[in-house]
């Protein structure tokens, strides 16, 4: 199946533009996949000292989950010009296609939770991705580079939306217990005091 | 950086016999390399040991973590393959961004484990 057949107009031509630059991009090396690639013999790992914690509000009976980065992809973050502007990917344009036949173009930001109206997918297309071939972060600091990982990776509707109970929360690693347990049974708010 | 510009690699040890495929195109190395892959700690709390094309690691619950990508494979069509070094690793969801894998003990029950693996193919964004 193609994504073309969902596609209309404006996001018709945005996407064969985007097919255009991908292949111009990857013949000159600046792949965004290439530039990771070539990443990996002059950056090193960092060491993580954080991750975020989180709770999905739409599964109220689910266990906190944890994220956390990648020290390669953090690595990565602190040298600059390898990723993309966080911005570049929140607006990276997604086509989903749920069972029913219904199906949206949306930022990839929002796709979590399209994804979570749409039900059952039939699957999903990146259908405009230019902007994360043709741009680069500059160097982040640590504390920067994990809030662009958290913000890429922990669902909008997670850490955008102020709501009466804490979902969300940047912590120390070492401040998470270890037992699974034990840590099954917390709940961000009443670690509120903690943190 | 040099480049080597190719539209086929050829087996020169094998170029003479005719019965066997000696050379491959280079359309085909890209295509089959693994566009992603990760080595974790799927205990206590968990930690990527090594990694590429891996932005993060989401601690869904017991046995249950989701590799998020660093730049987006083009579709939900990928293969990522996953293995843990004690247990069965199939993978739950798959989407363009991100990838769900579970550890499995013998009695099919969720379990968290030290080592886990998971490799991805498919086309990139």
């Amino acid at each position: 199946m193609s994504p073309e057949t969902y596609l209309t107009g404006a996001q018709h031509t945005a996407y064969l533009q985007y097919q255009a630059d991908k292949a111009s991009a990857w013949a000159k090396g600046l792949h965004y996949w290439q530039r990771i690639a070539a990443s990996r013999i002059t950056v090193s790992p960092v060491e993580v000292p954080y991750v975020a914690a989180w709770h999905d509000p739409y599964e109220p009976e689910s266990p906190m989950k944890v994220t956390t980065a990648s020290g390669r992809c953090i690595g990565e973050l602190m040298a600059g010009g390898i990723h993309p502007p966080l911005e570049a990917h929140m607006a990276a344009k997604i086509l989903l296609v749920g069972k029913s036949g219904k199906h949206v173009v949306v930022d990839q930001i929002d796709a979590p939770e399209w994804r979570r109206r749409l039900g059952e997918l039939e699957g999903e297309w990146i259908v405009d991705y230019r902007r994360c071939h043709a741009e680069t972060e500059g160097p982040l600091c640590l504390e920067d580079a994990i809030e662009y990982v958290t913000m890429k990776d922990v669902p909008q509707y997670v850490w955008g939306v102020k709501r009466n109970r804490r979902h969300f929360a940047i912590m120390e690693r070492s401040r998470l217990p270890k037992d699974r347990k034990l840590r099954n049974a917390w709940k961000l708010e009443e670690m509120a005091c903690q943190l | 950086m040099s480049t080597i510009k190719a539209d086929t690699f050829v087996d020169l040890s094998r170029e003479a016999a005719a019965t066997t495929p000696n050379s491959i195109g280079t359309e085909y190395l890209v295509e089959g390399t693994a566009k992603a892959w990760c080595k974790f700690d799927g205990t206590g709390t968990v930690a990527v040991d090594d990694s590429f094309n891996v932005a993060s690691l989401t601690d869904t619950g017991t046995g249950d973590q989701t590799v998020n990508f660093s730049i987006t494979m083009d579709n939900s069509q990928h293969c990522t393959v996953g293995a843990s070094s004690q247990f069965h690793c199939p993978t739950r969801t798959s989407s363009a961004t991100a990838c769900a894998l579970q550890t499995l003990s013998s009695a099919n029950a969720l379990i968290d484990t030290a080592e886990v693996f998971s490799s991805t193919f498919g086309d990139l964004a």
